[in-house]
């Protein structure tokens, strides 16, 4: 009896790992992280309001500073967004600074958003830098935040408003 | 028997215990998460943020496009003056109502102003963010105002403003007076236009000096470059345009050049702009001076004895006119 009741006891021991391990597999399998928004909105809030309220002169990047010494940047005190904006408003004139906006965009993305995410920005409609990991369509989690933008570039003329349009997905 | 049903209950202890601990598992990992109760005031408060972000970006709008179009508007005052050859007394009502609709009077438009007034910027805002951003809002303008109090070459409008948003979260209204201030630099001045036989744009010096820091090379810079100073005794911009010829705080002046093929001038005449062109002369045997070529070339500029003092020059470097 001992020895026909230890048989039992083993695989009866088998048969509740099993089904605790297959359990536990169907569950990881089937179980969808769904990412969170909080996170991915407080970084595209803070990265608008970022290009919204800084100033060239306060920004360190190297590029920034390399359009300062090439005179393609001629107002300090121009916001992240005017400045954009300014160069949108050159680009849609016939000089062409769209290279000028996307690496500038670039630089400001590259130490905001972790590349783990997607980023596109839009400024007038037209895109203006695209970092994609993964296409949009296939993401769980995609989030867009809007800011106007507008620049005044002499007395009599102000270019604007156009939306400057940040979408992030992951 | 009875110990075979003993050993085969226990036998089926683990799976039953494993059955009990998947059944858990499945449960807690199925369930469906909750949404916080705070979520949908997060969403109105993200929303009302959006909202708040519109009205500050609507009002740094109207602030610059406020100068815009008040500097449109002095431009198109100066062509009117400078079309008719009159001046512009009704300047406080005509300028405000120039900046707001584009036009000096009822039944008269303000030049230079199509696409330039305060209303047409701002309902290309109001447009833009209920095509762009979603966003219905209307605004107000209340009654406008003029002033000229922080420099001689500034004029600071007052603009009453009242924007109203309706959203489905929130209704907000707010009330502000935006200051708009323009420059006056690069408009023809208006005493040159009536009273003078050339025109002359408004050039603001660069050099910062308080009364009595002149200094006798700072005329010859302000007459070889048609520069202007801010002087006390002088004659401001608006008054200018009023044909208002009293000394004002915010008065500026510019030296006219004595050299210019159509002037012509006596022994009285002092060069400084208002005076010369409104042909205030003095005794010129002590009032009226020729200044030294050293410091203004070539000879014949002459200036009254208090322009000379204020400039520093000494009596040496000048000679009595007659």
């Amino acid at each position: 009896m001992n020895k026909r009741g230890a048989y039992f006891f083993v695989i009866d021991a088998l048969i509740a790992a099993s089904i605790i391990f297959l359990t536990l597999i169907i569950i990881f399998a089937t179980h969808n992280l769904s990412p969170q928004d909080s996170p991915t909105l407080r970084i595209l809030d803070e990265y608008t309001e970022f290009l919204a309220s800084t100033k060239i002169r306060e920004y360190p990047g190297n590029y920034t500073r390399q359009l300062i010494d090439n005179h393609n940047i001629t107002d300090l005190d121009n916001t992240l967004l005017e400045q954009l904006t300014e160069f949108h408003y050159y680009n849609q004139t016939g000089k062409p600074t769209k290279r000028f906006m996307t690496n500038l965009t670039s630089e400001i993305t590259r130490g905001f958003i972790p590349t783990q995410r997607s980023v596109l920005v839009r400024l007038g409609g037209d895109i203006i830098y695209n970092r994609s990991n993964k296409p949009m369509q296939e993401s769980d989690l995609v989030l867009s935040s809007k800011r106007t933008g507008y620049k005044r570039i002499n007395q009599t003329y102000i270019y604007g408003p156009i939306s400057l349009e940040v979408t992030v997905w992951v | 028997m009875g110990v075979r049903i003993l050993d085969s209950k226990k036998a089926v202890v683990f799976t039953l215990m494993a059955i009990v601990i998947s059944l858990f598992f499945t449960l807690m990992f199925s369930a469906r998460i909750q949404k916080p109760l705070d979520h949908e005031t997060r969403v109105v408060k993200s929303r009302i943020a959006v909202l708040n972000k519109y009205m500050e970006t609507f009002f740094d709008y109207a602030e610059i496009t406020g100068s815009i179009s008040a500097y449109s508007a002095l431009r198109g005052i100066i062509t009117d003056i400078d079309n008719t050859n009159q001046s512009n007394p009704e300047f406080n009502t005509q300028y405000l109502s120039c900046i707001r609709t584009g036009n000096l009077t009822s039944a008269k438009e303000c030049p230079c102003m199509e696409n330039q007034t305060l209303i047409y910027y701002l309902d290309k805002m109001v447009n833009f963010s209920r095509e762009q951003l979603n966003i219905n809002s209307e605004y107000i303008i209340n009654p406008l105002s003029h002033t000229q109090k922080t420099s001689a070459f500034t004029i600071e409008v007052l603009i009453n403003l009242t924007l109203k948003i309706n959203d489905a979260y929130a209704n907000i209204t707010d009330t502000r007076i935006v200051t708009s201030s323009t420059d006056i630099n690069g408009l023809k001045d208006p005493l040159y236009l009536l009273n003078g036989t050339y025109d002359q744009l408004i050039n603001q010096t660069p050099l910062k000096r308080k009364e009595g820091d002149w200094k006798p090379s700072d005329l010859t810079r302000l007459y070889n470059k048609h520069e202007y100073r801010a002087y006390k005794g002088g004659i401001s911009f608006i008054n200018r345009i009023k044909a208002n010829n009293t000394a004002s705080p915010m008065g500026i002046e510019s030296f006219v050049n004595h050299t210019h093929p159509t002037i012509s001038y006596t022994a009285n005449h002092s060069m400084t702009d208002y005076q010369f062109w409104l042909n205030q002369t003095q005794r010129c045997s002590e009032d009226i001076v020729e200044i030294n070529e050293s410091i203004i070339s070539p000879p014949g500029f002459q200036i009254d004895d208090t322009h000379r003092l204020s400039f520093g020059i000494s009596s040496k470097n000048v000679t009595l006119t007659c």
